[in-house]
């Protein structure tokens, strides 16, 4: 009986473990978040904001992102679209998304 | 993703509104990528205008005007996002009472959608106060 039953797919699991520690982030902080741009739009004024905020801000939009992208993903699977397009895009979004925030932290602590 | 042994037909989520709700949330995630995007773009252009600008200061004007779109724009996409963090949160905290492994009266659930809903603003309060001192 034990031959029949599936091994976990580790990848698969973690990937479906980031996405439900993301909806739970997303769902408690992104208003919030979000709320307190339209407030205060102060990335407009130099000097860049403090280090709590670019921390709590990097972590959102990688959460933001990786929970929207998945949420697509799986919707594109259950409506049977059945297209790699999206697979795509988010890696290229992905790609860029890893680039760009090195490039922001090596300029904030003046690597660059 | 697994392929399913009884593959359903493309548009089974029109049989009931119920499927059409389910599919209203999900693609309010299309909003939360679109404001994903933008702040991509945002930090983008900060980066990429510093350094164009220092080497290329007679930047062609409808290249530097593509640059700083998100810049036009801040309230629009933020609006937005918004507008989709909200219906996802709140779908959520919805989903969350009738996934309970409880057997758990619609009066009991109800409860605990609005406890819910109450530690979600008691900590978004808390959060948002600790990010106005972060960033004035």
């Amino acid at each position: 009986m034990s031959g029949n039953i599936n091994k976990p797919d580790i990848i698969k699991s973690l990937k479906w473990g980031a996405f439900s520690v993301t909806a739970t982030f997303c769902a408690f902080v992104l208003p919030v978040f979000i709320f307190t741009l339209l407030s205060t739009p102060v990335v407009f004024n130099p000097p860049l904001p403090d280090w709590i905020f670019i921390i709590v801000f990097l972590g959102v939009l990688f959460c933001a992102f990786y929970h929207s992208i998945y949420r697509i993903y799986a919707s594109d699977h259950d409506l049977q679209l059945k297209s790699k397009f999206l697979f795509w895009i988010g890696s290229i979004i992905a790609g860029i998304s890893v680039i760009e925030i090195l490039h922001f932290i090596l300029l904030k602590i003046g690597v660059l | 993703m697994k392929k399913l042994a009884n593959t359903p037909a493309p548009d089974w989520w029109k049989e009931k509104p119920a499927y059409k709700i389910y599919y209203f949330r999900e693609y309010s995630g299309i909003l939360i990528a679109i404001w994903g995007l933008y702040w991509l773009w945002f930090i983008g252009a900060i980066i990429f205008s510093r350094i164009i600008l220092a080497y290329f200061p007679d930047i062609d004007p409808v290249f530097k005007y593509i640059l700083f779109i998100p810049l036009k724009y801040y309230f629009l996409f933020n609006c937005i996002g918004f507008i989709g963090a909200i219906i996802h949160t709140i779908t959520w905290l919805g989903v969350m009472p009738e996934i309970l492994p409880f057997n758990l009266s619609k009066k009991q659930r109800h409860l605990i959608f609005s406890l819910l809903i109450l530690v979600w603003l008691g900590l978004s309060t808390l959060l948002f106060i600790l990010l106005m001192n972060s960033l004035l």
